[in-house]
């Protein structure tokens, strides 16, 4: 309170005493310097003051940053409309005049503090709504990037791709880190870097094994069977966001984790298809050169038979021997000769065996391959 | 106690301020303090020729007296303010006359104070 009368002060005072806390005023100055140590939830102002008056000190007031909710209630014996009017173009949000009802003026204040106080909520509530909005947009900027790496990941076609995309995430959090993959051909470790720095895969080697997610100060680590990521610098300050990254970082290395898998899978896939295709083409190879072989042995052995039958009845005749000694000899030759003959027939259930295998296996085979 | 005093109405007063003990006590005591000097200013203005000055210390003195429930007091104050703001001589005539009433309220609290 601002009034250079005492009595009006002394009444004031002792009627909100009880259930404020007040402090009186003689006049402007004192009332701005005492600002600086405690700014109040209302003022009541006189109008006539020494010095500055009271318009001139509602205004001041008005202009400090502080004093945004702060109501100003003018109590004075200027009872003219203009002099009322002043007060509240000044920025007050009530005037009374002298003589006044002192349970009117803590009517008047109870009312203003409920006003102040339900602004400063609704204040609060919209500060709290804001807060709300930006988080809900930083995350969902956070999604954006998570479900972007996602899309990306199915686009990889090799290790290198998937550690580039990770690589990518972690810029666009802007995080430092080091990935490693664990191939079977061995690991490798990448960062911004480089590859394979022997500081970075020392310090990854270290903590590879330190459980599924690992946090040391600024540093996080997220451990899968094929992949560990390790990020430096967490934002350890702000918890709300350290809780949402870690979150994300470990969805990016689980779908990492499982997009290498895949791609192994896909290289075993590929390795057996491979050697497939080499199994079939020898087995065609064979089918065609030994059914051949198989042919012609059974042809020849044919034909060398009937040659031995010619030979034989050629040299019968110096040999002296009768019509049934030779056809007897003949006989036994020509028996002999189509049991020999009758071995070689095995050749075409050889050759339909490998036929059969060389379908079957065609047919296990992409249709595109071989 | 002077109940029978016309200038301060000490019924009304201990009526309105009773509820808080001491409150009528140290509301006289401010006053008294605070218009103790007042007559003689008014009179300095007056012998001045300060309307601006006895416009200031009628204005004052109308606040006190109406905390007090100093009908007559509050009413002459407002004549004198308006007066002395119009610039009209009378007003120095009733300056002169609220001096006097003013220092009959002095003496009014002053018997007050010395009572409590």
């Amino acid at each position: 309170m601002v009034d250079d009368d005492v009595s009006t002060g002394v009444i004031v005072q002792a009627m909100l005493e009880d259930h404020y806390d007040v402090s009186v005023f003689g006049d402007a100055e004192s009332c701005l310097m005492g600002l600086d140590q405690d700014f109040p939830d209302l003022f009541v102002l006189d109008v006539e003051l020494p010095g500055v008056d009271g318009y001139e000190l509602c205004r001041r007031i008005r202009a400090l940053p502080c004093s945004k909710f702060s109501p100003v209630i003018f109590l004075s014996s200027h009872d003219s409309p203009s002099a009322i009017l002043a007060g509240y173009e000044a920025g007050a949000q009530d005037y009374i005049t002298k003589p006044f009802d002192h349970t009117v003026l803590e009517q008047k204040i109870d009312n203003l503090l409920r006003i102040k106080s339900d602004r400063e909520l609704l204040l609060d509530q919209a500060e709290s709504s804001e807060q709300l909005a930006s988080i809900f947009m930083t995350n969902l900027g956070e999604y954006a990037v998570l479900i972007k790496y996602l899309r990306s990941l199915n686009e990889c076609s090799s290790y290198d791709d998937v550690v580039e995309a990770t690589l990518e995430v972690l810029d666009r959090y802007k995080f430092s880190g080091i990935i490693q993959v664990r191939l079977p051909e061995g690991d490798k470790t990448v960062s911004r870097q480089g590859e394979n720095w022997p500081m970075e895969v020392a310090v990854v080697s270290h903590v590879r094994d330190q459980g599924r997610i690992f946090e040391f100060k600024t540093r996080a680590v997220f451990n899968y069977d094929q992949i560990t990521i390790l990020v430096t610098n967490m934002p350890v300050q702000d918890s709300d966001a350290c809780g949402r990254i870690r979150d994300n970082l470990a969805i990016v290395a689980e779908s990492a984790n499982a997009k290498i898998v895949a791609l192994q899978t896909l290289r075993d896939k590929n390795r057996l298809l491979s050697e497939a295709q080499y199994i079939l083409l020898v087995l065609t190879v064979l089918t065609d050169k030994y059914g051949k072989k198989y042919k012609e042995a059974h042809f020849n052995s044919t034909l060398h038979t009937e040659y031995l039958v010619n030979d034989l009845q050629s040299i019968f005749g110096p040999l002296g021997l009768g019509n049934d000694q030779e056809d007897q000899m003949l006989e036994v030759i020509r028996q002999r000769s189509d049991e020999l003959v009758a071995y070689y027939d095995f050749g075409n259930e050889f050759t339909d065996v490998l036929a059969s295998l060389q379908e079957k296996l065609g047919s296990l085979l992409p249709s595109n391959v071989g | 106690m002077d109940q029978t005093s016309k200038i301060v109405e000490w019924d009304l007063l201990r009526s309105k301020f009773g509820i808080k003990p001491g409150l009528v006590e140290k509301l006289v005591a401010a006053a008294h303090g605070s218009q103790l000097n007042k007559p003689s200013e008014v009179r300095e203005a007056i012998s001045a020729g300060q309307f601006d000055v006895l416009a200031k210390l009628a204005h004052g003195v109308r606040g006190t007296a109406a905390n007090l429930h100093a009908l007559s007091v509050q009413a002459l104050a407002g004549e004198v303010e308006t007066l002395a703001i119009a610039q009209n001589q009378m007003a120095f005539t009733k300056g002169t006359e609220l001096a006097e009433l003013v220092d009959a309220m002095l003496i009014e609290m002053a018997g007050v104070i010395s009572g409590a």
